[in-house]
C-alpha cells in the first residue's frame, strides 16, 4: 500500500534515508517501501555480519602476530629474554641497567634483556601461576624454597647439560648446587647464600654499657632487656625485632629458633615423604623463646618489615636483629657504620652457634623459546666482579668459593656473612614449602599476639601442616 | 486458543481450507512472518556480539568454577571429581569461617555507616552557597586514585613508627594507636580508608537524586508546616530510594569482594583479623593452588551476593511502584 508509490522509493532524501534507518532499528517496518526496507535489511545484516567477521579477522591476525613474532625469535634473531629479578632494591635494579645489562648486549649483540621486578613475598605467587599460566620470564630468581614447587610443576628447564660442561660449577659452593638438584636433575644454579647471624647496633649498645654482643640466647634477652627504648608505655625502640614482615618472615624465625634448640622441621622418610617434627621439645622451647620476647615488652609487633622499606634495624628502630648482611646494605650510611655482624647465637652456653642460610638460585623457564641465550644470560651473570657486587648490594654471601679472597668479602662488613655461613644449616624445603610456610607464619602471628599458647600453637602446627606432606 | 485454530485454518497443509484463502494474503502473511524472523536475526546481530563477549567473560567462568569446584583440582596439575568434598571442607575451615565474619563486619561497617556520610555529605553539598563546587571536588578527590595506590598511601599514613598520624598524634601528647598492628583496630582502619576512597562516589549519586527531586513536591510539604526534618523523612528520602538502591547494592557488593585493602595494607594479618574471603579464595587458588577448594569458596560468596542482591532489590522496590 504504501510501496505503492514509486516515486517515494525511488528519490528518498537523505532525511527519509535516516528516519527509515531509525524506524528499521526501532522495529517498524510498516512505512517503508519494500526495496528499501530490503536493502535496509542487508545492510543491518552486513553490519551483523561485519562485526562477527570483524572479531574472527582481529582474534586471526592476532595470533598471526604472534606466530610471526615466535618465527621471527625462533631464527635465533634479536632474542629478547625477560628477566624477573625477584626482590631487587633500587640499587640492584640501578646496576643491573645501567652496567649488567649494557655489558652483556655488548658481549651478546643480539639478545636483548628486558627485565622486571616483585618483592620477595610477591614471587611464591607470581613465579607459580605464572609457569602454570605458561607466561613464565625465561630467566628467574628464586627463592629457597620455591625449586621443589616450580620443578613438580615441569615449569624450570633442566641445566644439568649446561652445569656439566661449566667451569664456574667447580668454584661453586656445593651443597649450595646441590640444594638446586630436584629429583636428581640440576634445574637451577646458586648466586647467593642468604646467611643469618646476629646484627647489633654499637652505639645503642655503647650507650646501655653493653660491652660485647650476646652469643646465646639468654644473653640475646638480658641485653634486649636493656637496649629496649620506650615511652609512654610503648616500645620506640626494639631491644630485638624478630622479622615480622606481610611475607613468612615468623616461619623462618621460628625454623631458625628451633634449629638452634636442637630440633628439626621435618624428618625425612622413604621415597621422599616426610613428618612434621616442629611439634618437639625443641619446639617448644624455641616458641616459649621467641613469645617471651613480645610478651617481656622488648620486641613489639608493631614494627612490620613492609618489604618495600629498610628492616627495623636498619631504620635504627632496633636495636638488634636476626638477619642477613642485607640490613647493613639497606641502611642509611650513619646507621650502617653503626651496624655489626657477629655469629649465631647458641641455644646455652654448652652448645655450637647455629646459623640458617637461604640458597637464593637462578632457573630457566622450561618452555622457553631461547634456552640458550637464557644460559648465557644466567652464566654471565657468574663473572666474577659481577656476582661479587650483585651479592654486596643485596647483602649475601657469594657463592663463587674463590671470592671469599677478594677484599670485598675477606675483610669489611660483608666478611661476617661467609664467616657465619661455616655454621649454617640448609633451611629444610619440601614439596608443599610455600604453603607450609603461609601456615606456619600465621600460627606463630597468634603465638606471639598471645591468642594461642605455645602448646596450642605447636598442636595447631601439627594438625595443619601434617596432611600438606601428604600431599 | 482462537488464535490457533485460525492458524491452523490456514495452514497449507489443509488444501481444502487453503483453496478457500485468497492466494495474495497468504503471501504477504509470510511476508510478515520472514520479516518478524529477519528483525529478530538482526536484532541479534547488534545485541549478539556483546552477549557472546558477556557469555565468555561473566557466564562460561562461573560455569567453569562450578565445575571445578566438585574437583579437586591443584593449578597445573590434573582434576579429579570429588563431589560436595570441598564444600564440606570449607565448612569445617576456620580460617574461612573467620573471614566470612570480617567480610560481613566490613561491609556493614563500611556500607552502612558509609551511606549515611554519603547521604550526609550530598544533603549539605546540594543547596546552594559559595564553594559548593570546591568541597564537592575535594570530597570526590579520592575517587580518582586506584585502591592500591591509596592502599600504599594508607599503610604509610598508618604507620606507627613514622607515619605521620601518630606524628600529629605525638605532638599532641597522644600515644597513636597501632592502626594496622593492633588486631583490634586493623579493620576498623581498613573500613576508614575505605571511606575516604569511596564516599566522594557514592555523594556524586546521590547529590544528583537529591537535586532530582521535584521542588513542588518538597514545596508542598513546607506549606503544609512539615519541618525540614520532616520533608527530609517524607519526601526527600522515599524519593531517592531508587538511588539508595544503587549505592547500597553496588556498594555493599564490592565490599563483600574487597581485597585490594587486605591484601597491601596488611595482608589479611594481624592474627588474621583483616582476612576477607576474596583474600582467601586468592590465597588458596593462588598460593596454595588449590584451585577446586577456592571455587567452591568463590561459588558460596557468589551464591550469598546473589541471595543479599535479591532481597536487597526487594526491600528497596517496595511501593515504588505506587508512591
Amino acid at each position: 500500500m504504501v510501496g505503492a508509490d514509486p516515486a517515494r522509493a525511488r528519490v528518498p532524501t537523505r532525511l527519509q534515508q535516516a528516519v527509515h534507518i531509525g524506524n528499521y532499528i526501532k522495529g517498524d517496518l510498516t512505512v517503508k517501501h519494500p526495496s528499501t526496507a530490503r536493502s535496509l535489511r542487508r545492510r543491518s545484516r552486513r553490519i551483523a555480519a561485519s562485526l562477527s567477521v570483524f572479531g574472527l579477522v582481529g582474534a586471526t591476525f592476532g595470533a598471526s602476530q604472534v606466530a610471526a613474532a615466535s618465527s621471527r625469535t625462533s631464527k635465533g634473531q634479536d632474542v629478547t629474554i625477560t628477566f624477573l629479578n625477584v626482590g631487587a632494591s633500587p640499587q640492584v635494579l640501578a646496576y643491573f641497567n645501567q652496567t649488567v645489562i649494557p655489558d652483556f648486549e655488548k658481549i651478546h649483540p643480539n639478545i636483548t634483556v628486558d627485565m622486571s621486578t616483585v618483592p620477595w613475598g610477591e614471587s611464591f605467587t607470581k613465579l607459580q601461576t605464572s609457569v602454570v599460566a605458561g607466561t613464565a620470564d625465561d630467566v628467574f630468581v628464586m627463592g629457597n624454597i620455591m625449586l621443589p614447587t616450580l620443578a613438580s610443576k615441569h615449569g624450570l628447564y633442566p641445566l644439568t647439560k649446561f652445569v656439566k660442561n661449566w667451569s664456574v660449577a667447580r668454584d661453586l659452593n656445593q651443597p649450595a648446587l646441590k640444594a638446586g638438584i630436584w629429583d636428581g636433575v640440576q634445574y637451577a644454579v646458586p648466586f647467593n647464600l642468604d646467611v643469618r647471624g646476629v646484627i647489633y647496633n654499637k652505639s645503642m649498645f655503647k650507650k646501655a654499657g653493653i660491652t660485647s654482643p650476646p652469643t646465646t640466647w639468654n644473653e640475646y634477652r638480658v641485653d634486649a632487656a636493656k637496649l629496649v627504648q620506650k615511652s609512654g608505655g610503648q616500645i620506640k625502640v626494639e631491644g630485638a625485632d624478630w622479622a615480622i614482615d606481610n611475607s613468612v618472615g615468623l616461619a623462618q624465625t621460628f625454623n631458625l629458633l628451633l634449629t638452634e634448640a636442637g630440633g628439626q622441621m621435618f624428618k625425612q622418610g622413604p621415597n621422599g615423604s616426610a613428618t612434621f617434627t616442629g611439634n618437639s621439645a625443641a619446639g617448644k622451647k624455641a616458641l616459649n623463646y621467641l613469645v617471651s620476647f613480645y610478651k617481656g615488652g622488648l620486641s613489639s609487633t608493631n614494627f612490620i618489615d613492609v618489604g618495600v622499606a629498610p628492616p627495623p634495624i636498619s631504620l635504627g628502630e632496633a636495636a638488634m636483629e636476626i638477619n642477613n648482611a642485607s640490613a647493613l646494605a639497606d641502611a642509611s650510611p650513619s646507621i650502617a657504620s653503626q651496624l655489626q655482624m657477629t655469629l649465631p647465637l647458641k641455644a646455652t652456653s654448652t652448645s655450637k652457634p647455629v646459623g640458617m642460610e637461604f640458597v637464593n638460585k637462578l632457573g630457566i623457564y622450561a618452555r622457553t623459546k631461547h634456552p640458550n641465550s637464557a644460559w648465557d644470560f644466567v652464566s654471565y651473570l657468574y663473572t666474577p666482579t659481577v656476582l661479587s657486587k650483585w651479592d654486596q648490594l643485596l647483602g649475601e654471601a657469594p657463592t663463587e668459593t674463590s671470592l671469599a679472597n677478594t677484599p670485598a668479602w675477606s675483610s669489611g662488613p660483608f666478611h661476617a656473612e661467609l664467616v657465619n655461613a661455616k655454621y649454617a644449616q640448609v633451611f629444610p624445603v619440601e614439596l608443599q614449602s610455600t604453603v607450609i610456610d603461609e601456615d606456619l607464619t600465621s600460627i606463630v602471628d597468634a603465638a606471639i599476639y598471645q591468642k594461642e599458647t605455645v602448646p596450642a600453637a605447636l598442636a595447631q602446627m601439627t594438625s595443619q601442616i601434617t596432611p600438606l606432606l601428604k600431599g | 486458543m482462537a488464535v490457533g485454530k485460525a492458524r491452523g485454518a490456514s495452514a497449507p497443509d489443509s488444501p481444502g481450507q487453503a483453496r478457500s484463502v485468497p492466494a495474495v494474503p497468504r503471501t504477504a502473511r509470510r511476508h510478515v512472518l520472514r520479516r518478524r524472523e529477519d528483525s529478530r536475526l538482526t536484532a541479534f546481530g547488534f545485541v549478539g556480539p556483546a552477549m557472546v563477549l558477556l557469555a565468555l567473560v561473566y557466564v562460561v567462568p562461573t560455569i567453569i568454577d562450578g565445575i571445578y569446584s566438585i574437583t579437586k583440582y591443584q593449578l597445573g596439575g590434573r582434576a579429579g571429581f570429588v563431589g560436595g568434598a570441598n564444600y564440606a571442607a570449607v565448612v569445617h575451615d576456620s580460617l574461612f569461617w573467620q573471614s566470612a565474619v570480617n567480610t560481613v563486619l566490613f561491609a556493614v561497617l563500611t556500607v552502612g555507616l558509609g551511606t549515611l556520610f554519603a547521604l550526609g555529605a550530598a544533603l549539605l553539598l546540594s543547596g546552594t552557597f559559595v564553594g559548593k563546587g570546591i568541597y564537592r571536588f575535594i570530597i570526590y578527590l579520592p575517587q580518582s586514585i586506584s585502591f592500591a595506590s591509596g592502599a600504599v598511601i594508607w599503610t604509610w599514613l598508618y604507620n606507627s613508627q613514622n607515619g605521620p598520624i601518630d606524628a600529629v598524634l605525638e605532638r599532641i601528647g597522644i600515644n597513636g594507636p597501632a592502626w594496622l598492628t593492633d588486631p583490634h583496630l586493623a579493620l576498623i582502619s581498613i573500613v576508614l580508608m575505605s571511606w575516604w576512597r569511596d564516599i566522594g562516589f557514592y555523594m556524586v549519586v546521590l547529590i544528583a537524586a537529591v537535586e532530582g527531586v521535584p521542588y513542588p513536591l518538597i514545596e508542598a510539604a513546607r506549606v503544609d508546616g512539615a519541618s525540614r526534618l520532616r520533608v527530609l523523612w517524607n519526601v526527600t528520602l522515599p524519593s531517592i530510594r531508587p538511588a539508595m538502591l544503587f549505592v547500597v547494592l553496588t556498594w555493599g557488593l564490592g565490599a563483600l569482594q574487597m581485597f585490594t585493602q587486605s591484601y597491601i595494607m596488611t595482608d589479611g594479618g594481624p592474627v588474621n583479623s583483616t582476612y576477607t574471603i576474596v583474600l582467601k579464595i586468592y590465597t588458596d587458588a593462588f598460593q596454595a593452588l588449590h584451585l577446586g577448594y577456592a571455587a567452591s569458596e568463590a561459588f558460596i560468596l557468589l551464591a550469598v551476593c546473589m541471595v543479599i542482591g535479591f532481597f536487597a532489590v526487594r526491600w528497596f522496590s517496595r511501593g515504588l511502584e505506587n508512591p
